[in-house]
């Protein structure tokens, strides 16, 4: 397994743990009518750091294992597949921010009356995580879609 | 996917040149293993440019590595 597959691996579990915990968390709160914004803003920040340390660590790891540099540069396979997953990422990105935005903006008035003390921020906060939880799917996608190529060069 | 209509003999060349290692083969081409494994299984197929390359590492014409498969009823 090249160190690429590897890195992709690493992004894909730790997006997985990391990010369905923190999804799992807002949304319910969020179905249930219940939106602590300064906690939410906690959670996402404790969520990025932890990503960044253990996906920043385990690559690491994963270089210092395989004796590579982890800025050498992709060979041609490599690009090749990177170039793929980007454009079924970019694909999907370009279908999915106008079912999120259009989905947001057709439930304004149910977001506006289920939270009635805070209906802007609340908004905000809703159309916000939408978007990150859309990146966040993108994300997974293009990396999963990496591990399969590889996985049929392999 | 279906495998590309070529067949190499890196294999065989790298047998017959010291045994060289897939390794050794990508760190003289620029390449990581994985892909001259994937070469050459058949699973990929390389640029013009590196098949130059790995024709280059064994000192032998690139019609010598990467032979082009007919199909059946292909004019030649």
């Amino acid at each position: 397994m090249s160190v690429r597959e590897k890195t992709s691996w690493i992004a894909v579990l730790t997006t997985l743990v990391v990010w369905s915990y923190y999804f799992s968390v807002f949304w319910s709160e969020a179905l249930a009518g219940r939106i602590d914004g300064e906690g939410i803003r906690n959670l996402f920040i404790i969520c990025l750091v932890i990503t960044g340390i253990v996906m920043l660590g385990l690559t690491i790891a994963v270089a210092v294992a395989a004796r590579q540099s982890m800025d050498a540069p992709p060979d041609e396979l490599e690009r090749q597949i990177e170039g793929r997953a980007d454009g079924i990422g970019f694909k999907l990105l370009e279908l999915l921010v106008p079912v999120v935005l259009i989905g947001g903006l057709l439930n304004l008035d149910a977001i506006r009356t289920a939270f009635p003390t805070d209906p802007v921020g609340s908004t905000a906060i809703i159309f916000a995580n939408g978007f990150l939880t859309l990146m966040v799917v993108v994300e997974l996608v293009r990396e999963g879609v990496k591990i399969v190529l590889f996985r049929m060069t392999a | 996917m279906a495998p590309p209509p070529i067949s190499n003999t890196i294999r065989r060349l790298r047998f017959d040149h010291s045994e060289m290692t897939q390794q050794d083969l990508a760190d003289r081409i620029g390449m990581t293993r994985q892909t001259i494994a994937a070469i050459e299984q058949n699973k990929y197929s390389p640029s013009l440019e590196a098949a130059f390359r790995i024709a280059e590492v064994f000192g032998v014409e690139i019609g010598e590595v990467f032979q082009w498969k007919k199909a059946n009823g292909e004019k030649p």
